[in-house]
């Protein structure tokens, strides 16, 4: 009787081992599979990115060879409207064509003599800021002929950095000689550009 | 005697099945953790490319900016190219209208719409300076061109009396 006993009881044990197995098969199958679903899918996510990546760094690629192709041209171009004041060569490019029309330059007035007490750096008293560029002004003072004065202010165009005559102020040096081809002194109002 | 046998049996039975069992949740966690393995694998291998692909991209992300600076600049100058004042223009109009015998002493000239420009020369007669203004009323050019004043300055080498004259005038177009 006893025996039987027994052996009922390691039956039940086994039924309940049995029972606890399959719901430990069910938990790893389940947990397992929430598991890698999870790692594939942020695997799948960063293989998407990385391919965003590629592209966008392959399309970079492309610009940065065409931005090197021009190279010569973006120089002039940092010329034009370079991010510094550098007054002195634009002065001296100025007296350069002013010399190469025979004309003398008596002044060079940077600025317009204000403090500019906003200025928060060196580089950037003298300028006035204008949207997202700075213009300063500059008045220059040439003695010589009329025509050459007219050369002068028609070759402000061709000047490596970009300058815009606001207006000019030409006087005859002697009242008493006739025509405009005679000696004139003459004042150029401009600007020139700083990029921010 | 029987029963026991049969318990027997059955728990003979249960066994095989425990152990099948067994063998199914073992293989199954083998299976998911070399999976893992392996996708972890693939997901450090893939997160290595993508730090390098961010890097790449941030390298050239400076070209991005430069480009996009050198586009600005080109946008300004262009700006800047339209906005300038035609100067050869206005020399060109003034020396084309001023008759023979004007002789122009000054010429005040900006291109601020605000501020007019002022001429002024000798003529040999009131005629001449209104000859002149009408020149440059007709040019197309300048506009509102009014006589500010003529005054007598002297007598010319031929004897005839000289006119001091004041021409002020607003440019077209100018912003």
């Amino acid at each position: 009787m006893n025996t039987e006993k027994s052996a009922k009881r390691v039956h039940f044990i086994i039924m309940a081992f049995l029972y606890v197995l399959g719901l430990i098969i069910v938990i790893v199958f389940f947990v397992g599979w929430y598991y890698i679903y999870g790692l594939s899918s942020q695997m799948s996510k960063i293989q998407t990115e990385s391919k965003y990546l590629n592209k966008e760094a392959s399309q970079l690629s492309d610009l940065e060879l065409r931005y090197n192709k021009i190279a010569a041209d973006r120089n002039m171009i940092f010329e034009s409207i370079p991010k510094d004041k550098d007054v002195s060569s634009f002065i001296a490019d100025v007296e350069q064509t002013a010399k190469k029309h025979g004309l003398n330059t008596t002044e060079s007035v940077v600025g317009d003599q204000k403090t500019n007490s906003k200025a928060s750096k060196q580089e950037l008293s003298q300028l006035v800021p204008k949207g997202d560029y700075y213009i300063l002004p500059i008045k220059f003072t040439f003695s010589g002929s009329y025509g050459n004065f007219v050369a002068l202010v028609s070759d402000t165009s061709k000047l490596r950095r970009i300058a815009s005559i606001t207006g000019f102020d030409i006087k005859k040096n002697d009242a008493n000689t006739n025509g405009l081809s005679d000696a004139i002194t003459g004042t150029v109002n401009l600007n020139i550009f700083v990029k921010r | 005697m029987k029963e026991e046998i049969n318990y027997a049996k059955k728990n003979t039975r249960l066994v095989s099945k425990l152990t099948l069992m067994l063998s199914v949740c073992l293989v199954l966690i083998v299976f998911f953790v070399v999976l893992g393995i392996v996708l972890k694998e693939q997901e450090n291998v893939a997160k290595v490319e993508k730090e390098f692909s961010e890097k790449l991209v941030q390298d050239k992300s400076q070209v991005e900016k430069n480009a996009s600076d050198l586009s600005d600049r080109l946008i300004l100058i262009k700006k800047l190219k339209t906005e300038r004042t035609d100067w050869d223009t206005i020399f060109k109009k003034i020396s084309d209208n001023t008759p023979a015998g004007l002789q122009l002493q000054s010429i005040q000239v900006t291109n601020d719409a605000k501020t007019r420009a002022t001429i002024s020369g000798i003529a040999l007669s009131d005629r001449d300076v209104v000859l002149f203004k009408d020149l440059l009323s007709n040019s197309g050019l300048f506009k509102y061109v009014d006589i500010e004043s003529i005054t007598e300055n002297g007598k010319a080498a031929s004897g005839a009396t000289q006119k001091l004259f004041v021409l002020t005038f607003t440019i077209a177009g100018v912003k």
